[in-house]
């Protein structure tokens, strides 16, 4: 009799308890057509949910909780909750413009100047990009081109049947993410990436989600919060003029592509900002005029245009490199090696 | 009862019974063949049988083999070719043996200290690492402020913005 109990429970786990993490779904198939799948749901389907943001910076993690919503109509709201220095700022972003909170005075005049040019840019990237856009995938073709998706297993998260997958490169020294996709409406739960190096970067992940939920309209309320843009602002939002023509360096690591172009204005000169993909990893290439007291700086110093100068901040190298009157610096997530060959392949042929 | 746990059969197996004369089996399986031999006959035929075998087979004289099977086995040893040895005196010399069976070790060891002294071989670019007090750190750091807001999705910007709004401490 215990015998037979023994063989049923065990007929139980193989037939029932070993795919209870997805119950009645097999592994997919179409690894690449459930990427596509699960970033069109994360972009688009109404919900809301707490969401957790984990990121590492130098040898601490930094921790935010945000309880987000999106409607049906594609309006989006984003409350902070965690850390209590940030508790209750809100974005909004709706049909009109982006909202938020305002900010408390006495913080504002304590921004420093570049720290104001930061919150334009990123105002400025707002508006291209969706709010709850979780991964940094993008260019899905690309993606495939130089990353291989792998299948990892059925597991359950966020109370949901998710399917876990992997995503590395194909070239080695590339960032790295695992995530998890809900099996019934392939909504993207979890997400963690990880550096060249494979140690954890970040993560978001939902602790809890309602994919059918029911919307206050008065959360997205925009009373008291202050208009940061407007759709029909266009004429504030537009760049300035380069005075010089900026350079593409003949030397792109493999498998990237130019993503964007970007100006502003620094206390030094104009700035073009460059961002180069591979669908994963990033590079970022400034070019700038030199000021005449860096150029003199850079007579008065043994460096010659060669040198490539390596600057460390919050864990992140800057590599610059000064030549022809220009300043040329780079950041991005692939190895030196390649950053140094990018910038020393830029030719030392004058400007004009 | 013992028989039916056994499975003895009607006729006894080949080399049973002289296995159970000279002792072979553990207590249940010799009381197990003593009890068949008491109630079947033909048991009792193949046990007077082996026990007959047995004792001419004790019987026999023990004679040593003759002058010519010494000389066959003599003249198979000399007839088997030597075996070449690479370099004998490697067998011959512990020394040389010792060192022949460290060598992998020292292949090992050169193996590894060659490949991390080129591995810190000397880049083809000219890199200098940087301190703050040169004045590039401002700049430095806003441009991985840049690349971070500009690479990241919106919820990295969100916290990046907070971390630059409250200065929030690493």
């Amino acid at each position: 009799m215990k015998i037979v109990t023994l063989h049923l429970i065990c007929l139980w786990f193989v037939c029932v308890g070993g795919v209870v993490p997805c119950a009645g779904q097999e592994a997919p198939l179409d690894l690449k057509a459930l990427l596509r799948q699960s970033m069109e749901a994360t972009n688009n389907l109404p919900f809301t949910g707490q969401l957790i943001f984990h990121r590492r910076a130098q040898d601490q993690r930094w921790r935010t909780a945000t309880q987000v919503q999106r409607l049906p109509s594609g309006d989006k709201r984003m409350e902070i909750t965690y850390p209590e220095a940030a508790q209750g700022i809100v974005m909004l972003h709706d049909k009109t413009g982006l909202w938020r909170t305002p900010l408390n005075e006495e913080v504002r005049k304590t921004l420093d100047q570049d720290q104001k040019v930061d919150m334009e840019i990123f105002l400025r990237a707002y508006r291209e990009k969706e709010i709850l856009n979780l991964s940094r995938l993008e260019r899905l073709g690309l993606l495939f081109k130089n990353y291989n998706i792998t299948f990892e297993n059925n597991e359950k998260f966020a109370d949901r049947d998710a399917f876990q997958i992997k995503i590395t490169g194909k070239a080695p020294h590339r960032p790295a993410v695992k995530i998890w996709i809900d099996c019934q409406t392939k909504m993207q739960l979890k997400y963690v990436r990880f550096t060249p190096d494979g140690t954890f970067e970040e993560s978001f992940f939902f602790e809890s989600i309602d994919l059918q939920p029911n919307f206050s309209q008065s959360a997205f309320s925009t009373e008291g919060l202050d208009q940061f843009f407007s759709y029909n602002a266009a004429k504030e939002e537009q760049e300035p003029d380069l005075d010089f023509t900026p350079i593409e360096p003949p030397a792109i690591p493999a498998g990237f592509v130019l993503r964007s172009n970007h100006r502003w204005k620094r206390g030094e000169g104009l700035v073009q900002h460059s961002v180069y993909t591979d669908g994963m990893a990033f590079l970022s290439l400034f070019q700038r005029r030199q000021t005449e007291q860096e150029i003199q700086k850079q007579k008065e110093e043994e460096c010659s245009s060669d040198t490539i100068k390596v600057f460390e901040r919050r864990g992140t190298k800057v590599y610059m490199r000064e030549i022809n009157g220009f300043r040329y610096s780079m950041v991005g997530d692939i190895a030196a090696d390649e950053i140094y060959k990018m910038l020393s392949s830029i030719p030392a042929t004058p400007k004009k | 009862m013992k028989n039916q746990h056994l499975h003895l059969p009607d006729s006894p197996p080949a080399g049973l019974l002289l296995n159970y004369l000279d002792g072979a089996g553990t207590d249940s399986e010799r009381q197990a063949i003593r009890a068949r031999i008491q109630e079947s006959e033909t048991w009792r035929r193949e046990f007077a049988q082996a026990q007959h075998f047995r004792q001419g087979f004790c019987a026999l004289p023990n004679k040593k083999p003759p002058q010519r099977v010494w000389a066959a086995v003599a003249q198979a040893i000399e007839n088997t070719p030597q075996q070449t040895v690479w370099f004998p005196w490697f067998y011959a010399n512990t020394l040389w043996t010792n060192a022949v069976r460290v060598l992998p070790v020292f292949l090992v060891v050169f193996l590894t200290v060659t490949y991390l002294w080129m591995g810190e071989s000397k880049s083809p670019y000219h890199v200098v690492v940087m301190s703050d007090s040169n004045g590039f750190g401002l700049e430095a750091e806003s441009y991985v402020a840049h690349h971070a807001l500009s690479a990241e999705p919106a919820l990295t910007r969100e916290t990046l913005v907070a971390y630059y709004t409250y200065n929030w401490p690493e």
